[in-house]
């Protein structure tokens, strides 16, 4: 147990978020071990999204606690939890349209690069090596998730299949330890799915630490190495999928409990 | 990986210098002091109108008080000579400095927020400091406003084209450092918080940071700009913080094109000359004046800038290749 707890790449402890009257998430714990793939699921409104605005600092917690990478973050703000490695995508696709593709995608590298005017101007021919050297890696990462024709090309003349692939393509740019995707599959069609999966299978033999959040089931069973599912704020499972898929009570939150009678 | 796509290359600094080689040239196309004069007037609104651009056309965000940092540096550079008596020089940077300052102290509590307090707060502040110089009549000379003594240099004062040529040097640099900013790293990051401050914050871009870097920054090139203004003009009153600025500040922006490289030169060339231009229509340059801003308006939503984007010609060259290709 405590080996496994030591090597966990994110813990999340107890965790609470209420929003005045409303507990979105209640006494939530669960952690991702390095190298593993873990799906988030559960009903409208069971707190996953929230879960995720919780752990990458976009909302502070109520209570409770978060570790990542043997460090307590629960404090930090957003914007210095990404460069320890912490990458995400988002639910609703939040490319910045007044970029173009290679442009979003040299953003995930923002980290990389001087800090500030001053810092930028005194880094001198550094500074040159660095934006051309994050401009062929942001290349490559196009050309990883099949775009690299599309790279002078405006957010608004992609398809949501395509913009959620350049968002991937951003949030790996970082070379994070663990990647956060936010519903990747929503809004595709099946050939986008599947073109999707192949990626994430690609990303997970290649050892990369995931937390995906999916309606998908089909598409999260695959994927992922263990489970959590959440209902209303709480978990209610965390295991296998082959144990979660056959749970009665994820069964029951997440199908509903007509279904479960119907079925039986 | 053997057939790696070559990734587009960063925008040059060459359009850049371009402009300060024209710039450089100008004096020996222009006739008499008017002429020379009035292309000071572009240089200075244009250094103002870069600061302005990269705060809101960048940055997204909106101050209606770039007019008074342009009043802080004039008063500022005025003041300390004739009160202090300091060089020229060590007033300039110290006015600077003043205008970096009042940007800072403004900047900490209200960058925290998101949308229109900025705009609201600058403006109060704009109001206020407007009131002073009006009414502090022993310190700042009321609404007529000081006299500011030539510059000089070894005892002699300056010729006119001796401070075309400052004013140029000081254009110059903030137009390499404008470009520098919406070139690179800084630029992107500052647009990503435009488009999406959560999204940009997601990527590790600390927002808070950038706006006042940014707010700071656009303050000190209405600083340079007032002074400019002052070594030009002689003097200072408090028109210079007046609400017309303002206007001139917004119409170059939208004329030139926000959020670009070269707008707010091509809009500050537009705005001051385009007026001395309509003087002949008499009465009806107002009227003209006004279609033509409406016209821009509605023709050229990204501004004289976006004539040179090679994007917003997009429709235009495929239906020329579509036509070329079927003949």
């Amino acid at each position: 147990m405590t080996t496994l707890e030591s090597s966990a790449l994110l813990r999340v402890e107890s965790v609470v978020r209420r929003f005045g009257g409303l507990v979105a998430v209640d006494n939530v714990s669960f952690d991702i071990p390095r190298g593993q793939v873990v799906g988030l699921i559960g009903p409208n409104g069971a707190g996953k999204s929230t879960m995720f605005d919780l752990i990458t600092g976009v909302r502070p917690v109520s209570a409770g606690e978060i570790h990542f990478d043997g460090r307590h973050v629960t404090r930090e703000p957003t914007h210095t939890r990404s460069p320890r490695g912490m990458s995400r995508t988002f639910q609703i696709v939040r490319l910045f349209p007044g970029l173009n593709v290679l442009e979003n995608v040299l953003l995930g590298l923002h980290p990389k690069f001087p800090d500030g005017i001053w810092r930028s101007l005194l880094a001198g021919r550094a500074r040159v090596r660095q934006e051309k050297a994050g401009r062929a890696r942001a290349m490559d990462l196009l050309q990883f998730v099949g775009l690299a024709d599309r790279a002078r090309d405006r957010i608004g003349d992609l398809t949501l299949g395509q913009q959620r692939l350049i968002d991937v393509a951003r949030a790996l740019a970082s070379d994070p330890t663990l990647l956060m995707l936010d519903e990747p599959a929503a809004g595709l069609n099946d050939a986008e799915t599947d073109n999707l999966a192949q990626m994430l299978s690609g990303l997970r033999k290649g050892g990369l630490s995931m937390l995906i959040v999916e309606h998908d089931v089909d598409f999260i069973m695959n994927a992922c190495d263990k489970i959590v599912v959440m209902d209303r704020g709480v978990k209610i499972a965390d295991d296998v999928p082959a144990k979660v898929r056959a749970d009665e009570s994820v069964i029951a939150a997440y199908i509903g409990r007509r279904a479960v009678h119907a079925a039986h | 990986m053997s057939a790696v796509i070559a990734p587009p290359r960063q925008a040059s600094i060459y359009p850049a210098l371009a402009v300060l080689v024209v710039g450089a040239g100008l004096p020996y196309l222009l006739h008499g002091g008017f002429q020379l004069r009035l292309a000071m007037l572009v240089w200075i609104y244009a250094i103002l109108c870069m600061g302005f651009n990269l705060l809101y056309g960048y940055a997204g965000q909106i101050s209606l008080g770039q007019q008074t940092f342009f009043a802080i540096g004039a008063y500022g550079f005025a003041l300390l000579q004739i009160k202090a008596h300091w060089p020229a020089p060590l007033a300039f940077v110290a006015s600077l400095a003043i205008c970096a300052a009042v940007a800072l102290a403004l900047g900490v509590p209200l960058l925290r927020l998101r949308s229109h307090y900025l705009a609201m707060a600058t403006l109060a502040f704009a109001l206020i400091f407007f009131g002073v110089t009006t009414r502090w009549i022993d310190f700042t000379g009321g609404s007529t406003g000081l006299s500011v003594p030539p510059l000089k240099f070894g005892g002699a004062r300056l010729g006119r084209m001796s401070i075309y040529y400052l004013v140029l040097a000081l254009a110059g640099a903030a137009l390499l450092l404008h470009d520098f900013v919406a070139r690179g790293a800084v630029g992107r990051a500052l647009q990503a918080i435009r488009d999406d401050e959560t999204g940009a914050a997601a990527l590790g871009v600390d927002v808070t940071r950038y706006k006042l870097r940014i707010f700071v920054l656009a303050a000190v090139f209405a600083g340079v700009a007032g002074v400019a203004f002052t070594i030009v003009s002689l003097r200072v009153d408090p028109s210079m913080s007046e609400f017309h600025v303002l206007v001139t500040i917004l119409t170059i922006a939208v004329v030139g094109g926000l959020g670009s490289r070269f707008g707010a030169i091509l809009g500050a060339a537009v705005v001051m000359i385009l007026p001395q231009t309509l003087v002949q229509f008499g009465e009806l340059e107002t009227l003209i004046y006004g279609v033509f801003i409406v016209v821009f308006l509605v023709f050229l939503p990204n501004g004289l800038a976006g004539l040179l984007d090679r994007d917003n010609w997009r429709g235009v060259i495929a239906f020329a290749k579509a036509r070329g290709g079927g003949a």
